[in-house]
């Protein structure tokens, strides 16, 4: 379904519509101002010096006066609506799109890439809502001020106001041309300094390896080669940008120089043009001048709106691939009864040419530990994805608790599996919260028991806070064993019937993981699975699945494995001394 | 150096520059200023024409069109001359100054370096001076031009008519007070706006980047609940700094329009009483013409002074980036005050007495004491922390002792130049440095004038020839840290990359974590050949890889507590053993 997003300026349709007809308002009162001003010079001078009476001089000043003062007050209107439609639309969009990437399957977040979808929420949306103000506060103004200014031109002398009409024309073909050409300019000196940022970048990071090599002199030379193609690229843009403005003085003039010549032309030939219009026509040649820039402007703002706009209603088009159907939930099976089947289960993603993994067929047992080893791009990782249900297998079946894991509610599913990835993220907010994440009704006791499971009670305790303590954004306050440490906490916490950990302990030390271990085993019911590099991680499971290249190459004990698995066997040599 | 003298010696290397824009600046400034004059005495010349004054008017008439399109025709050579000028005036500063940057960042010592956020610098070498370049730019083009255009138009406006002049001169302020007020205002609200927009971006950025996490917690409607009330905020902040911000416009144009009746009425009552008298009020002539040209001043005159007060924010933030340009041009640079080349093969490195820590309150290496000889495969072990990396970080002299003497033979190593010494080992490190460039860049970089067959033959010692060859490119292909080569893989690289300088002595931080074992073993026995009939220092992660060496060096909080050979220190039963056990315990 394809979605606007514009349709949340639904709500309001009020402040659309009455703010661009306060600014019209405006528009009027701007364009009568110069015809009064045409009475002042023509009619009041004359009746000054003819009947000594000065009214017809400062009874339209008063006017202007006061036309200029409802001018402002309709458009302060008109900016006020504008500020509430923008920032309220702004406001609706970013929760909707905020909703709706919740709510996508992983498969889509990845597609997108989760970088691009917090640009997405955050500069696009500025821009669309940007546009909503221009919208309301710009896009009727701008060319009703031209069209006004000419239609005056013309009603005062049509002979002139096809002078105005060249000038309209001539000056939006450069401003085009200028907006067309420095747009292409403005990618390339992106990417100029793109490169930039990638020298200095490399430099930064790799500084020992470059004063190892004494490199010095070479890194700084391949600096100032792009530092010059830099300077070249915007002797090129400024060339384009010092003749804008010139280009822009020398036509508005010229136009200026037309008219008062062809006043003067007629007045040789005997017809004239009054002064005070000649004045009112160069004030209506300067307002269509400077709305003129104001269009160019908008078109750039517009431009880049849509763009974002696409974007953005490409997201909110997006249909999850997971979709939930909540035939079963909360099944309950005993202990050594198989909770996950796979049945030639194999999966690959949309983009990718190739298998990830490729006929799955395992079963793990309630209660049981299960290792997996294999190397990077074994497909370790995406078993978990599985069990999760972050994806849906392309082929095969995956059996969850004796039913299709598609059948099974997703909302219990999550309650029921417990996992720690790789990353070990904390979120900003309190040790305290970081746990209750999985558990909202978690006593004190709860979280300590967790913690003193996870074997983080102990630096937990050290702080004068406690759980309370801190927790900085992405957990940069703690060191990585730690963080490893929370989150196992947290899982734990959740007291779900599953615990999955995808390599996380790595950043412990051999002991820690040696009671941590300990203290998983002792929980009967729990179903352990343990993803890992160390063999010595995984050593004692109850089962160990073997991956290599997408496939499992064996199964079984750690002693079966040595004897049978080839894999394995390589894995352990390289660990192990001898 | 203070910032200001700074900024000057870059202008001041360019003063050629500075004075063709001098001049273009004041050449079409006064040719556009004196454009509203001609245009009003046109006027008035045809009013004489009307009232028959025959062929002379016509004459002068037209001599006026020439004068006002020769003016118009300066004003584009010189404006556009100046613009392109001052572009590239500025242009030049800006690559010299982000030149100077990037050399002194080389040239600093490592200590800077790592005392520094890395994004911080790369920010002053690239945002930093882009604001020096907009506000340059910004304060010769709004500044010296505005003043210049303010102070032409006075002179000319009191000649011409003071009245009217005085006039224009009161209202136009109002009109730059206004926008200042506004500005300052809205700036105000806009940090405010900034900031919560800051903490959104922050959380949005975890959300999603966690959001299998999420997900897995069901924690979607909280995490949703609290973005929704940060949004809110927003609501209300943006709202308001919108409106501010949408008022300097509309109040601009009201002052404005306030100047225009002013100047209207009072030249139309100044133009009716002398013709009326024939004489002029007070010496101020004034005709249909005047009034013409004062409309046009009175629009221009509020201009530059609506330009400068835009542009103080502009100077204002590049000041205060020149100020973080200038904090690293002042840094000393590293000097090196060793002489001596290494000429000899090195027998011996040993340490006496060696004292150091990176911060005067934490002490880190005491007393360290050590004698390594040449052909020695030396082991340094010890958990997290304890002072592994920063001896090679005092060997390569990337830090220096505070106390205490690190001698190569008899030579003292801050006698040696540092190129030289460095020259002398090679070193790959656990963070692996690949940068952005050919993966035949990548591995010639110790050795730009290497053939191709010796790079080959490095990669194929270091076990890389095999995965390279299968890239796109070969060894064409370009790489960069995120281009989708494994940890291993790169790794693979920087040894090859070291393995073709053939350095006299080795030093490895074994890269282990994140590596899965099969290509570890690939990197073993790319390690372990580089290392054959050399000295070399292993920073042992995994102790498996070091149970051939020589030496094992134990080490804990900053002190060497065990040395021995393998089977030595399993035998002593101490730290060495327990860490073993701990590895390898069931």
């Amino acid at each position: 379904m394809k979605i606007n997003a514009y349709r949340y300026l639904k709500y309001y349709k009020k402040e659309m519509i009455l703010g661009p007809a306060f600014k019209i308002l405006e528009v009027i009162f701007e364009l009568i101002t110069p015809f009064l001003m045409a009475y002042i010079i023509d009619t009041g001078i004359n009746r000054a010096t003819e009947f000594n009476d000065y009214s017809a001089i400062y009874i339209p000043g008063i006017i202007i006066l006061a036309l200029s003062v409802l001018g402002l007050s309709s458009t302060l209107v008109c900016q006020y609506f504008a500020s509430i439609a923008s920032q309220g639309y702004g406001t609706k969009l970013r929760n909707a799109l905020y909703e709706k990437i919740m709510g996508l399957s992983l498969r889509e977040i990845e597609l997108v890439g989760k970088g691009n979808l917090v640009t997405l929420i955050t500069n696009d949306v500025n821009r669309v809502q940007l546009s909503v103000a221009m919208m309301v506060r710009l896009v009727l103004r701008a060319p009703a001020l031209i069209i006004g200014s000419l239609i005056c031109a013309f009603i005062i002398d049509y002979k002139f106001a096809f002078i105005f009409l060249g000038v309209v024309i001539i000056i939006s073909l450069i401003l085009f041309f200028v907006i067309k050409y420095s747009s292409k300019r403005v990618l390339t000196t992106q990417k100029a300094v793109d490169e930039l940022v990638t020298i200095s970048n490399d430099s930064l990071s790799g500084i020992r390896v470059v004063k190892a090599f004494n490199n010095e002199e070479y890194e700084i030379n391949k600096f100032k080669d792009k530092t010059s193609a830099y300077y070249k690229e915007m002797k090129k843009v400024n060339l384009l940008n010092a003749i804008t403005n010139p280009v822009t003085f020398l036509i508005i003039n010229i136009a200026i120089v037309l008219i008062v010549y062809f006043s003067g032309v007629s007045a040789i030939n005997g017809t004239d043009l009054s002064s005070g219009n000649l004045t009112s026509l160069i004030s209506y040649l300067n307002q269509i001048l400077l709305a003129l820039i104001v269009v160019s402007n908008l078109v750039v703002i517009f431009t880049k709106a849509f763009a974002s706009k696409k974007r953005i209603e490409n997201i909110l088009s997006m249909e999850p691939s997971i979709k939930n159907n909540p035939k079963y939930k909360d099944l309950k099976i005993k202990n050594r009864e198989p909770i996950f089947v796979f049945k030639n289960a194999s999966f690959k993603y949309e983009t990718g040419d190739n298998l990830v993994v490729s006929n799955l067929n395992f079963e793990i047992l309630k209660g049981e530990t299960v290792g997996i080893i294999g190397g990077t791009g074994s497909g370790k990782t995406t078993i978990i994805k599985l069990l999760e249900r972050f994806f849906d297998v392309t082929s095969g079946h995956i059996l969850y608790k004796g039913v299709d894991i598609k059948d099974y509610d997703l909302t219990s599913l999550h309650d029921e599996i417990s996992l720690v990835n790789q990353r070990a993220v904390l979120f900003k907010g309190t040790i305290k919260s970081n746990l209750m994440m999985a558990n909202k009704n978690a006593t004190n006791e709860d979280i300590n028991n967790a913690l003193k499971d996870a074997c983080a009670f102990e630096f937990v305790s050290n702080y004068k806070d406690g759980i309370d303590h801190e927790v900085e954004e992405g957990g940069k306050n703690f060191s990585g064993g730690q963080r490893q440490r929370l989150s196992i906490a947290r899982s734990i916490l959740k007291n779900s019937e599953v615990l999955i950990l995808d390599d996380s302990t790595s950043a412990l030390d051999y002991l820690t993981e040696k009671t941590l271990r300990n203290n998983l085993k002792s929980k009967e019911n729990l179903t352990k699975i343990i993803i890992a590099q160390r063999i010595s991680s995984l050593q004692n499971a109850d089962k160990i699945i073997v991956m290599y290249h997408g496939n499992i190459e064996a199964i079984g004990r750690h002693d079966e494995l040595l004897k049978t698995s080839k894999v394995y066997k390589e894995i352990y040599e390289s660990q192990e001394v001898k | 150096m203070s910032p200001i003298v700074r900024l000057l010696s870059y202008i001041k290397k360019r003063p050629f520059f500075f004075f063709i824009s001098l001049i273009c600046a004041l050449i079409y400034i006064i040719s556009m200023v004196l454009v509203p004059l001609i245009n009003g005495l046109m006027v008035d010349s045809i009013e004489k024409i009307i009232q028959g004054n025959g062929e002379e008017a016509v004459n002068h008439f037209l001599l006026l069109i020439f004068i006002d399109v020769t003016l118009i025709v300066l004003v584009l050579i010189f404006e556009f001359a100046f613009e392109y000028i001052v572009n590239i005036f500025v242009e030049s500063i800006n690559k010299e100054m982000r030149d100077d940057l990037f050399t002194k960042i080389n040239h600093v010592s490592i200590k800077f370096i790592d005392s520094h956020s890395h994004g911080d610098l790369v920010s002053r070498c690239i945002t930093d001076t882009d604001n020096v370049n907009n506000a340059l730019i910004s304060g010769f083009k709004q500044f010296y031009q505005g003043i210049i255009q303010i102070v032409a138009t006075l002179i000319i406006m009191f000649i011409f008519n003071w009245i009217l002049g005085l006039v224009v001169v009161f209202l136009t302020p109002v009109s730059f007070l206004i926008s200042f007020v506004t500005t300052k205002k809205s700036k105000s609200s806009f940090r405010a706006q900034a900031k919560i927009q800051g903490d959104m971006s922050g959380i949005v950025l975890e959300d999603f980047n966690n959001i299998d996490l999420i997900k897995s917690f069901n924690f979607e409607d909280e995490a949703f609940n609290k973005y929704k009330s940060q949004n809110d905020k927003l609501y209300v902040a943006g709202q308001k700094s919108q409106f501010i911000s949408s008022l300097t416009n509309p109040l601009t144009r009201l002052i404005n329009n306030f100047t225009y009746v002013f100047v209207g009425v009072i030249a139309a009552i100044l133009c009716a009483v002398s013709f009326n008298t024939g004489n002029y009020i007070l010496g101020a002539n004034c005709t249909v013409g005047t009034i013409l040209t004062f409309i046009q001043y009175s629009n221009q005159f509020a201009k530059p002074f609506n330009e400068i007060s835009s542009c103080l924010t502009e100077v204002q933030t590049g000041y205060s980036s020149l100020k973080r340009i200038n904090e690293i041009l002042n840094t000393e640079n590293d000097v090196d005050t060793g002489a001596l080349n290494i000429d000899n093969e090195i027998k011996t490195i040993s340490f006496n007495n060696v004292s150091f820590s990176y911060e005067p309150t934490q002490k880190l290496i005491e007393d360290f004491n050590l004698t390594i000889h040449e052909g020695q495969k030396v082991a340094i072990v010890g958990p997290t922390g304890c002072g592994k990396t920063t001896i090679i970080n005092l060997i390569l002299r990337f830090y220096d002792q505070n106390s205490g003497e690190i001698k190569y033979n008899s030579t003292n190593n801050l006698d040696i130049k540092k190129s030289s010494l460095r020259n002398t080992f090679g070193m790959v490190l656990q963070d692996t440095w690949i940068f952005n460039g050919t993966v035949l860049e990548n591995i010639k970089y110790a050795k730009k004038d290497a053939t191709i067959e010796e790079v080959e033959k490095a990669a194929s010692r270091a076990n890389a020839l095999n995965f390279i060859k299968h890239l796109p490119k070969g060894f064409n292909t370009v790489i960069n840290d995120n281009s989708g080569l494994s940890v291993g893989e790169k790794q693979l690289i920087c040894i090859a990359r070291v393995m073709l300088v053939e350095p006299k002595i080795m030093i490895l931080d074994e890269a282990t974590s994140n590596i899965d074992t099969r290509a570890e073993m690939k990197i073993s026995s790319a390690f372990n050949k580089m290392m054959e009939n050399k000295t070399s220092f292993v920073i042992a992660h995994r102790l498996s890889t070091i149970k051939n060496s020589d030496l094992i060096i134990v080490m804990n909080k900053g002190h060497i507590i065990e040395t021995g050979t393998h089977n030595n220190l399993l035998n002593k039963k101490g730290f060495y053993y327990e860490l073993y056990n701990a590895q390898y315990s069931k």
